[in-house]
This record gives structure tokens, sequence and C-alpha cells, in this order.
């Protein structure tokens, strides 16, 4: 009952945002449109939109960002439960991924359209930018979604994830992520890298990261097992938390 | 076992002990006055009580069943805390209609109305209300959730004289109309004394009092007159302090009145008065 009208929440707290959202995109897809049609067979005007759908997936690591701090503690103040507060937000996350991806998917697909109006802009979705495969199919249409579904999962549970850490963490362990992560990654282990290991690390990463993604059912496997891990270390730092003042 | 009991309950804060080993039961259907002075542990105690935070050590537990992380028993309890955690771009219409969806036994049309009585417009976004009428908010809705179990911290935070008064009655109305019991922590205690039943006194993160007020006030009682003649009365009897005006002398005596001297005045203790002999630094009974 209580985890009802959590994720209840968590949508109408997440509505207005992802609304504000959609305008701006379908705002900027109606212009390219416009754009298309009033310089059809202008060759001086040439671009592309490519990936429509990664816009979600960084603009819901943001909305990740800021799912937990003030519902936490509107949860509190109404008597929900840390275990539910956490699972509304997994019910809540997978239903915005999957309705968010369906869209993303249908409006990936009006925006090749574009193209078919003026040549000289070129528009594809995500599973043909990373994958080469065109959506001309129900099979890869659903595949496209599916696809969107994991990513958008994965970079909410990281945004999540990051400002659960942050909730945690008093001050100096704040600032000592904030330098030492940056520092950690794009310095000291580059330099240690290539000093002491011949760039082996980031060969290795390297290699890695590109068998992970390499398909689209690794892309979701990899996205999905991303996503588990950071929602059972965020249960960890919620399971715990404390209101603050 | 019914009832909101706290066992053993410990908390600390870096160097400060904020509870020590606190142990008490909240009975139902009581009005208790949680008084302290500040930083003696009130809201500390509250907050681990509704789940807020966490106590190091001890359990706190409702009707036989642990609190924390129990949505079951969560909802039979609210408190109204000093701050407010409620959404910053929320209006109060849309506070209340929440309010009514984690509680469904809020009466919003009551909420309307107390609204309107104190003066309070439900248009108006959370954030943009000035510290008594965020006060008048929360304490609307702490009024009108209907459970069993209403923790009130600095309930009249911020509010005039009137407000606060209609708050007092209202809460006497509804008490008598619907019992619940109610834990009010304030500062302000010559006001609430003639509303709550149960009195408990936190000093330092201990419960140094807990028991009904009359039990507690007829404890103790005043005795006044010049220095050598109360000098001479208290001589032997358990005090618990004395304050010297000029050549005038005030004691606070435990145990019952045993003399009727015309050059000594004996008066009842008041709440507030015992409180801050109880509560100050040198607190403590002499003989």
């Amino acid at each position: 009952m209580k985890l009802n009208v959590a994720v209840k929440y968590r949508l109408y707290d997440n509505k207005k945002a992802i609304l504000i959202f959609y305008i701006v995109i379908v705002s900027v897809l109606a212009f390219m449109f416009l754009f298309s049609a009033l310089n059809r067979g202008n060759h001086k005007f040439n671009g592309s939109i490519q990936g429509l759908e990664l816009a979600s997936a960084i603009f819901l690591f943001v909305v990740g960002l800021n799912s937990f701090k003030e519902i936490f503690r509107m949860f509190m103040q109404n008597g929900i439960s840390r275990k539910t507060m956490f699972l509304s937000y997994v019910a809540s996350t997978a239903a915005i991924c999957i309705i968010m991806a369906f869209i993303d998917s249908i409006l990936a697909l009006i925006s090749r359209s574009i193209t078919a109006v003026n040549g000289g802009i070129y528009s594809r979705g995500v599973i043909e930018m990373m994958y080469g495969k065109q959506v001309n199919s129900i099979g890869t249409f659903l595949l496209s979604i599916i696809l969107c579904f994991f990513i958008n999962i994965a970079f909410t549970s990281l945004g999540f994830f990051i400002t659960t850490l942050y909730y945690r963490m008093n001050k100096t362990q704040k600032i000592t992520v904030s330098i030492g992560v940056p520092a950690l990654l794009f310095v000291i282990l580059p330099i240690a890298d290539t000093l002491l290991l011949n760039g082996i690390f980031f060969a290795g990463l390297a290699g890695i990261l590109t068998a992970s993604f390499r398909e689209p059912f690794m892309c979701m496997l990899s996205c999905f097992v991303l996503s588990g891990v950071l929602m059972a270390l965020s249960w960890m730092l919620v399971r715990k938390a404390a209101v603050k003042d | 076992m019914n009832g909101l009991k706290v066992v053993n309950v410990s908390k600390r804060f870096g160097d400060v002990q904020a509870l020590k080993n606190v142990s008490i039961d909240f009975n139902e259907n009581k009005i208790y006055g949680l008084l302290g002075r500040n930083g003696a542990g009130k809201s500390t105690l509250l907050n681990i009580i509704t789940g807020k935070i966490f106590a190091d050590e001890g359990s706190v537990s409702l009707d036989g069943e642990c609190i924390p992380e129990n949505d079951r028993v969560l909802s039979k309890l609210f408190m109204m805390g000093e701050r407010n955690y409620y959404p910053a771009g929320m209006t109060v219409v849309d506070a209340f209609r929440w309010t009514k969806e984690f509680y469904p036994g809020f009466d919003a049309e009551r909420a309307f109305r107390l609204s309107k009585d104190f003066g309070l417009n439900i248009k108006s976004k959370i954030k943009s209300l000035s510290t008594g009428y965020s006060s008048i908010f929360r304490l609307i809705t702490a009024l009108c959730v209907n459970v069993p179990y209403v923790l009130l911290d600095e309930p009249v935070l911020g509010l005039d004289a009137n407000h606060r008064d209609l708050f007092y009655r209202i809460l006497i109305e509804q008490y008598a109309e619907n019992p619940a019991t109610f834990i009010i922590s304030t500062h302000l205690i010559e006001e609430v004394s003639g509303i709550i039943e149960e009195v408990v006194i936190i000093r330092e993160g201990e419960i140094i009092r807990n028991e009904s007020r009359e039990s507690l006030l007829s404890k103790y009682y005043c005795v006044s007159g010049r220095i050598s003649d109360v000098d001479g009365y208290i001589a032997g009897k358990r005090v618990l302090a004395s304050e010297t005006l000029g050549g005038l002398k005030t004691a606070y005596v435990e145990g019952v009145p045993d003399i009727n001297s015309p050059n000594l005045e004996i008066s009842k203790m008041d709440l507030q008065k015992l409180f801050i002999q109880l509560t100050n630094s040198q607190g403590g009974i002499t003989e």
C-alpha cells in the first residue's frame, strides 16, 4: 500500500521535469523539420541528429542525481521506511526508463524522416549509431526500445548512486572524493600506466569496454550488471541514511 | 503490549553524548510534555522514535513492534519537527493532498477549515511561508493526520500569542473528541503546563523525571520569608534550590508543608519554576 503511494509520489515528482524535457526535444525536432523544409535542395545546410535517445540517458542521469535528498526528507516526514523508499525508486525508475525508451525510439523514427525532407540533414538513432542496425522492422524497433531502457537504467542508477554517496559523506570526504576520483582517473592512473605498465592497464580497460558494448545484447547485459551493482551500493548507503537538517 | 516503548537508547554526535541509556514508556491517549533545556536531547529522542535517525544502542517499539523500517508501525506515528521536510516548491494544498495519500486518515476538510482559522493561505508555496506560518502549516497537518501518536517538536515556534492560544484550544478540543497520544516538546512550559498530563524532563541526555504533572508538583512547595525565618524552617529538610533577593529568601522544598507560620509564606510550586530548578547547572537536592 505504502509502496504504491511512494511510487505514485516519485512519478508525480518527475512528471514536470520529463514534460519540460520532451517539450524541448520536440521543439528542437520541429525546428529541424521546419529548417529542413525551408532549405530543401539547399546543400549549404548539412547536419546530423545522432543518438537522440542518449539525450534522455543524460537527462535521466540528472534525474538520478536529484532523486534522493528532497524525496528522502518528504518520505521520512510521512512515515515511509527506507526500504519502501528504495523499492519505490527502483519501480519508478523502471517505469520512467521504459516509457522514455519507447518515446525516444518513436522520436528517433520521426527524426529519421527529416532526412527524407532534406537529404542534407542526416538522422539516426542510437542503435544505428552504435551498431549500424537500421530500425526498419518491429524486431529492431523493439530491440532499440530495450537497449534504450537498459542504457537509461544504467545512467539513472549512476546518478542516484552519486547523490546517495555524497549525501552520506561528510564535508572532508566530499572534497576528497571530488578531487581524488578525477585526479586518480585522469592524472595518476594514466601516468602510472604509461610509466610503470607501458599502457597495459588502459589498453586492457579499453578491451573490456569494447567487449562489453560490442553488440546490443552485450550492451544490455553490461548495463544491467552495472545498474545492479550501483543499485546494490545505493541501497547500502540508503538503508542507514539519517535525516540531516 | 500497547504503547510507545523506548528501551536503553543512546546516541552520540561526535564528542556529544546526546542521549544516555534512555528508557521510557509513552502510554496511549495521554498528553506528554517533553521538557528540557536546549541541547538536552529532546529532538534527538523524537527523531529516533520516528526513525529519522538511528540510535547507537537500544530499541524503540510501538504496540510491541519495532519502529524503524516498519511501514505499518510508522503509519501510526506523525512527527511535526522543528524543521520543514516538505519539498520547497510544494504548495500547502499539495502537501495536504499528499499527506492524505500517505495517511489515509488525514482529514483534509478540517485542514482547510483550520487553515482559514489560522489565516494560512493554502495556495502559498511552503518555502515562501514565514517561520510562524511554516509552523502553522505543519501544526495543522499534525492536528488533522489522525494517527494514535503525534509528536510535536516546538509546535509554537514563531507563533504569536493569538495563534498559540488558538492551537492550545484546538488541541484540547481534539483530544476531548478523539483522544490520541501527544508528545509535546517545548520551551514554553508555562503555556503548556495546563494541557499536559505527564511530565518527562530530560537533562543532558538523561531522563530525570517521568511522572504525572499532579504527582510531580505535589512533591514540592515554595517557602518565602525573611532569610533567617526561611533558613530556620528549611534546616534538616530536603531543599531543591533557594533564591535570595534583598532580605527575602525563597526556598523550593521537597515534601509537604508542615508549618503554618505567619512569618513564612507557603505556596505551590509551578511547573516552570520546578523545571528551572531541576535542570539548572546546580540542580539537585541538598539537605
